[in-house]
């Protein structure tokens, strides 16, 4: 299974989704494909910045969208104070 | 027509204690709603460290993370909120001031920094405003 995360004031928000869902078109999975891919293009529009990360992997910023990742992070605006 | 009524003082005290009901309830909903999210935070953040910087954090309150470009350079993130110290070959060179744009649950803070780190190290400096670290005995 695959999931992107959301880090926001609103607390947890995950998609998940299913590799082989998607590439057999389950309709599910391609809705969550979907979501993920939406909430993906807010963050950005946000300023935000999405991750490619596993336990004991190396992490990615991605500026595209990229559904075979394992695990994406998307996390809001940094700012220095 | 006078349509100004006086309230008894029975309709205040039930109105009295409708309001503190309400505000009870919000505020019960509110902490569980904080402790809920923080919980999960901590569960999210834990699934990406290995053991070892699990234990780091658990035991030292801070994570350090090394820098993917830098050799002898690392990060060291405090868990519970403030500056993140820059250490070069184990000294301490710089403390950072940056964070999220909106507030996030204190362990989702600690992830921000990890990957912002790890992914993307050149931008994560560029934004962060950087301060001396003053010697020991320093004036």
């Amino acid at each position: 299974m695959s999931s992107l995360h959301v880090l926001s004031r609103a607390g947890d928000h995950q998609v998940v989704w299913d590799p082989a869902a998607v590439a057999a078109c389950d309709p599910e999975a391609v809705a969550a494909i979907q979501e993920a891919e939406h909430l993906f293009a807010d963050l950005r529009a946000r300023g935000g910045t999405a991750f490619a990360l596993g336990p004991g992997q190396r992490t990615t910023r991605l500026d595209h969208f990229d559904p075979s990742f394992n695990e994406i992070v998307l996390v809001p605006r940094i700012i220095g104070g | 027509m006078d349509v100004r009524q006086t309230a008894s003082e029975g309709e205040l005290a039930t109105l009295a204690t409708l309001l503190e009901r309400v505000v009870f309830e919000l505020d019960t909903s509110l902490a569980s709603d904080c402790q809920a999210t923080s919980g999960l935070a901590t569960a999210r953040l834990r699934s990406f460290l290995t053991d070892r910087e699990w234990a780091q954090l658990s035991q030292h309150g801070c994570l350090d993370v090394a820098s993917p470009s830098v050799h002898g350079r690392r990060y060291r993130v405090p868990r519970a909120g403030g500056m993140v110290t820059l250490y070069q070959h184990d000294r301490p060179l710089l403390r950072l001031c940056v964070g999220p744009s909106e507030p996030l649950p204190r362990d989702d803070v600690v992830l921000l920094h990890l990957v912002s780190i790890r992914g993307d190290e050149q931008r994560y400096l560029e934004t962060a405003n950087p301060f001396p670290v003053r010697a020991r005995g320093a004036r």
